[in-house]
């Protein structure tokens, strides 16, 4: 089987991005890569590894990473989003009536660009991601705030961050002052990006601490896992409670069939995969694709 | 005719010196002119009287007057003014060419010859028209019944055609005196009129346009006489027949049914255009003769007249309901013979409604009616004339007469009713129709349901067991639109699906909805088997939860479900199974399906009743409604409609199965919506642990897996749309991708 060859884990990180040509304010580009970084980079032609084509033309370089959109988890639901939001107009995760943008020539502004951010992160399959935009240029972050379209709903639920040190636009149009600008939206996407990473390797350590030293038993099942044996049996999918004072531990089957009963008692609808659910030990409310993400990277790291 | 135009040509001929060297006579120029408007082209006339001056001047005037009271009359005018204008410029062109004298004759003639063609053509195609005319309405009348006025040149213009135009003032001159016979009354201007009607008609071609050019100059013009009254009246077109076209009608008709009477046709004639009986307008005694025609010019009435015996009116009044078969009644009639009581129901119903059909006995008939002996014959016979049909004898109908009769004197109905005795039985559908609109309030339930299975049960003869059998059952026996086809092998197949429909209420239905499908397999034990057999050589390799699932409905079965053996295949494939099948797979869904199973067995009572309706509700709708419902579904396109309904019941009765009591909230005709198909493939997917886990860790997983998955435990999943199970997956948050090659 596939999966056995290649176990599937969520990304470390995988985000969808927006550029802005710095020189070209009206210029932007939609992409998706793992390491923004490194691809802000490869477009602005510091990294020559590496393809950018698109953002090579006369004059639109350098290029601004203006916002990211991240918490993907898997590289083809991030590809899925990226290809969507750049075909605004015939996507089918916007209803034809909620479109903003019509034909193919259309949606050019940034005003486009954020909405269709928008009515993408109100599909339920991207909904069920919980993903996060992070915005790191200041005038971005109005027009978000702005709404033209007015497509964002009463109930909010996007995760949306500015970053700290978001940028203005660029002051001149110098070319020093282009670069200027342009080497501070990189720093600023870097601290982003080693931000998430790092958090994110915090609470992987903790579990697989927890789980490299011995013997453990689920919560649930009581059923034993054991991630230092050889045996595969014992190596599960497991989740580890995001509250420190509980650390209970248990399956992810099991906490998956735990949070689907809640939630078919308070929906009448037993779904494939929860939202989000109480723990069973300390009702702490976790998102499943957080703990999913940990639990797949756990089992990578060690299953197999 | 020939004969003397080809004496007057050769007169003609001989005449031509003579007329070359005087070219014209100027006494005859009056004649001459008043001839050429009857029957040359102006042109040529201005030719010949190129010396009368004041002649020239006074045609030139007229046009003019004309093209300047065209302009002044309305819509049209803008072209007909041209063309007058035309004209004009045409006669000032030509008449300094004539004014040259002898010498341009040559011209002359050659421009005339060419003018004169196309007159040819007009004149050829108006002879024919005429001609054609006389055979509109078939009449003979050739004497003095209105010959169009237009005619009249058009007889006498070849002749002039034929003979050279320079010589045609020894043609005018002949027939001067026939002109003048017909047309005395005409001054010299009406002539003119005439003559550039005529001009302009064959010149423009446009010939409605001219005549109503013409037709508005004539009557803003005072010295118009009785004359152009009649030529209006020609020009009108009626649709009307008229007097002597009645008559030649009556007359063939009359040829062509010999045992009909002229009293029949004048009940016709009544039927069409109502009773002439109006106290004012026309009596008896008065108009004998004017029959057909006038009534025809009447306003529809209704007479009141019903003063006769009763015999007599109950006779005349079968006639009459007989002969006011149209055709396409006739043609309907499909019963045979009918029973008196039937008469009598039918009767009574129509007493009111059937003065709708001005059905009332009238005067003029009455006479012959009474004398005549075999009124019923006639009856007969005039059903036959005007049914055009084979009816097998006339002795039935003669029957029915005499029978009708003497009903009504045993019975004593009444009048009215009587006028509606039904000899011609039309559809019982339009019988429930006359009564529903006219009369609602009567015996309706007694009459619709005699109505309805009359035309049966006449050729049938044990059947009426049948009408009391439960309704349902009968109705889908006799279906009257389908009595045609039918009749001979549905009166069989009638009592083969009559007999378990005793037996069992439920089975009907069921048979129904398999027979159209599966036709008779399920009367053979062994093809079903086999058909089994085929489904479950593709089942073998599947997870051993299907065949727990299986097994478990192999139970149902031999507990005599047999329906469900019948309605879905899935049930019939594990009856083979079960033996190899061991029950020891334990697992944790298995509770789950054997909970639901267990409550669509014990309620298979309620769902049998479902797929029944649905059935129904399916067949009857159209492609597209089957399509549109598909689409609607979410499952596969399909061509044929036999494939639209299979898929569409199969996922009927699997989407029943899997929610057994949400039948009543489903919106729509199918009964089920997306919703379903979506409810029932997140149910499937719980069946694969292992799938499902890579789900929720969010692992893309190919599309085509999910679906061979799927399509393992449930077949029908093929028949779902692959943008349906997209959208599932959309919704569950299954995140697919393309296959790994």
């Amino acid at each position: 089987m596939s999966q056995k060859i290649q176990q599937h884990q969520v990304p470390h990180f995988y985000c969808c991005y927006l550029l802005q040509s710095i020189n070209k304010r009206q210029s932007f580009y939609i992409g998706s890569t793992p390491n923004p970084v490194r691809r802000l980079r490869q477009h602005n032609g510091k990294l020559t590894v590496g393809g950018a084509y698109r953002t090579k033309r006369d004059g639109s370089r350098p290029w601004e990473m203006i916002m990211i959109v991240r918490g993907f988890p898997s590289k083809i639901a991030a590809l899925q989003f990226e290809h969507a939001w750049q075909h605004g107009y015939q996507t089918h995760y916007i209803a034809e009536t909620d479109r903003i943008v019509k034909h193919k020539a259309g949606g050019r502004t940034l005003h486009h660009k954020i909405a269709l951010i928008k009515l993408l992160l109100r599909h339920e399959f991207f909904e069920r991601m919980n993903l996060t935009v992070e915005i790191f240029n200041l005038k971005s972050w109005e027009i978000w705030k702005q709404d033209k379209f007015k497509v964002e709903s009463d109930i909010s639920k996007t995760d949306v961050q500015i970053c700290e040190n978001a940028l203005e636009d660029p002051k001149g149009n110098t070319v020093d002052d282009l670069m200027d600008h342009s080497d501070e939206n990189l720093k600023v996407v870097e601290s982003a990006y080693t931000k998430v990473l790092e958090s994110e390797k915090v609470t992987f350590e903790v579990l697989e601490k927890k789980l490299t030293a011995g013997v453990v038993r689920c919560g649930i099942c009581d059923k034993e896992i054991d991630y230092t044996s050889e045996d595969d049996t014992l190596k599960p999918f497991v989740v580890l409670c995001d509250n420190d004072d509980c650390g209970c531990i248990s399956h992810l089957k099991c906490l998956h069939r735990y949070f689907l009963d809640d939630e078919q008692l308070i929906a009448g609808k037993r779904n494939l995969i929860p939202k989000s659910g109480k723990c069973p030990n300390c009702e702490k409310i976790s998102q499943w694709t957080a703990l999913v993400k940990y639990s797949t990277r756990m089992k990578v790291a060690y299953g197999k | 005719m020939e004969f003397q135009r080809a004496q007057r040509n050769l007169k003609l001929l001989q005449s031509e010196d003579s007329t070359n060297a005087t070219n014209h006579m100027n006494g005859d120029s009056q004649r001459v002119s008043s001839v050429t408007i009857e029957t040359q082209v102006p042109d040529v006339q201005f030719s010949l009287s190129s010396d009368d001056d004041s002649m020239n001047s006074q045609e030139k005037n007229e046009t003019i007057q004309i093209t300047s009271e065209a302009k002044e009359t309305t819509i049209r005018d803008a072209e007909s003014s041209k063309y007058a204008i035309a004209i004009n410029a045409n006669s000032t062109n030509i008449s300094p060419c004539n004014l040259q004298g002898p010498d341009t004759t040559e011209e002359n003639i050659f421009i005339n010859t060419q003018i004169q063609s196309r007159l040819d053509d007009a004149e050829e195609e108006t002879n024919l028209k005429s001609k054609l005319k006389q055979f509109k309405y078939a009449s003979k009348s050739k004497n003095s019944y209105q010959t169009p006025y237009a005619s009249v040149p058009a007889k006498r213009r070849p002749a002039i055609r034929k003979a050279k135009p320079k010589l045609k003032s020894k043609a005018r001159s002949e027939r001067d005196p026939n002109i003048i016979k017909n047309i005395t009354e005409f001054n010299i201007s009406n002539y003119e009129r005439l003559r550039t009607a005529s001009l302009l008609k064959q010149l423009s071609g446009k010939h409605k346009k001219v005549l109503d050019i013409i037709k508005v100059q004539k009557d803003g013009c005072n010295s118009l006489s009785s004359k152009i009254k009649t030529c209006k009246g020609e020009r009108a077109t009626f649709d009307t027949y008229n007097e002597q076209e009645w008559k030649y009608i009556s007359k063939l008709l009359l040829e062509r049914f010999p045992h009909s009477e002229t009293t029949d046709l004048n009940e016709v004639q009544k039927f069409l255009y109502g009773c002439e009986q109006s106290p004012g307008a026309l009596d008896d005694s008065k108009v004998p003769e004017k029959t057909l025609w006038t009534a025809s010019q009447l306003p529809p009435e209704l007479s009141d007249k019903t003063i006769q015996s009763e015999q007599e009116q109950g006779a005349q009044n079968t006639q009459s309901t007989v002969k006011y078969l149209s055709l396409s009644q006739v043609m309907d009639d499909k019963s045979e013979i009918i029973n008196d009581d039937e008469d009598v129901v039918i009767s009574e119903e129509f007493s009111t409604s059937s003065q709708e059909y001005g059905c009332k006995s009238v005067g003029p008939k009455t006479s012959k009616h009474v004398i005549d002996k075999n009124i019923e014959l006639t009856v007969g016979t005039h059903m036959h004339g005007f049914a055009l049909t084979d009816y097998k004898t006339d002795e039935p109908l003669i029957v029915e007469g005499h029978e009708d009769n003497d009903h009504d004197d045993v019975s004593i109905v009444s009048d009215t009713t009587d006028e509606t005795s039904t000899l011609f039985p039309l559809d019982p559908y339009r019988f429930v129709f006359i009564e529903d609109n006219e009369k609602p309030a009567l015996t309706t339930d007694t009459i619709g349901s005699t109505q309805f299975f009359t035309p049966n049960t006449s050729p049938l003869d044990g059947i009426i067991d049948l009408t009391q059998e439960s309704f349902k059952a009968v109705r889908s026996l006799i279906s009257p639109l389908k009595m045609e086809s039918n009749k001979a092998a549905a009166s069989q197949a009638s009592n083969q699906v009559q007999v378990p429909a005793t037996r069992t209420s439920t089975v009907i239905p069921h048979k129904d909805l398999i027979s159209t499908l599966k036709t008779e397999e399920e009367r053979i034990d062994e093809e079903k088997f086999i058909r089994v057999k085929l489904l479950s050589e593709t089942v073998n390799k599947l997870d051993p939860e299907i065949v727990k699932y299986n097994c478990y409905e192999f139970e149902a079965n031999d507990s005599q479900a047999e329906e469900e053996t019948d309605c879905d295949n899935r049930f019939c494939i594990i009856d083979v199974e079960l033996a190899d099948s061991p029950k020891t797979f334990v697992e944790t869904p298995i509770p789950n399906l054997a909970t639901s199973n267990n409550v669509n067995n014990t309620a298979t009572a309620s769902p049998t009743t479902s797929p029944e309706k649905f059935h129904e509700t399916i067949t009857s709708q159209s492609m597209k409604e089957l399509r549109q419902s598909l689409k609607t579904v979410g499952l596969k396109p399909m061509k044929t409609k036999v494939e639209i309904i299979q898929s569409l019941q199969t996922a009927s009765q699997i989407l029943f199965v899997a929610t057994p009591c949400d039948s009543d909230e489903h919106d729509g005709v199918i009964g089920f919506s997306k919703m379903e198909v979506f409810d029932h493939l997140t149910e499937l997917i719980q069946y694969f642990p292992d799938l499902l886990e890579r789900i929720y860790t969010f692992e893309p997983i190919p599309l085509n897996e999910v679906i061979e998955k799927l399509f393992s435990i449930e077949p029908f999943v093929l028949q779902i749309d692959e943008a349906t199970i997209r959208e599932w997956a959309d919704i569950q948050g299954i995140c697919l991708r393309n296959d790994k090659k």
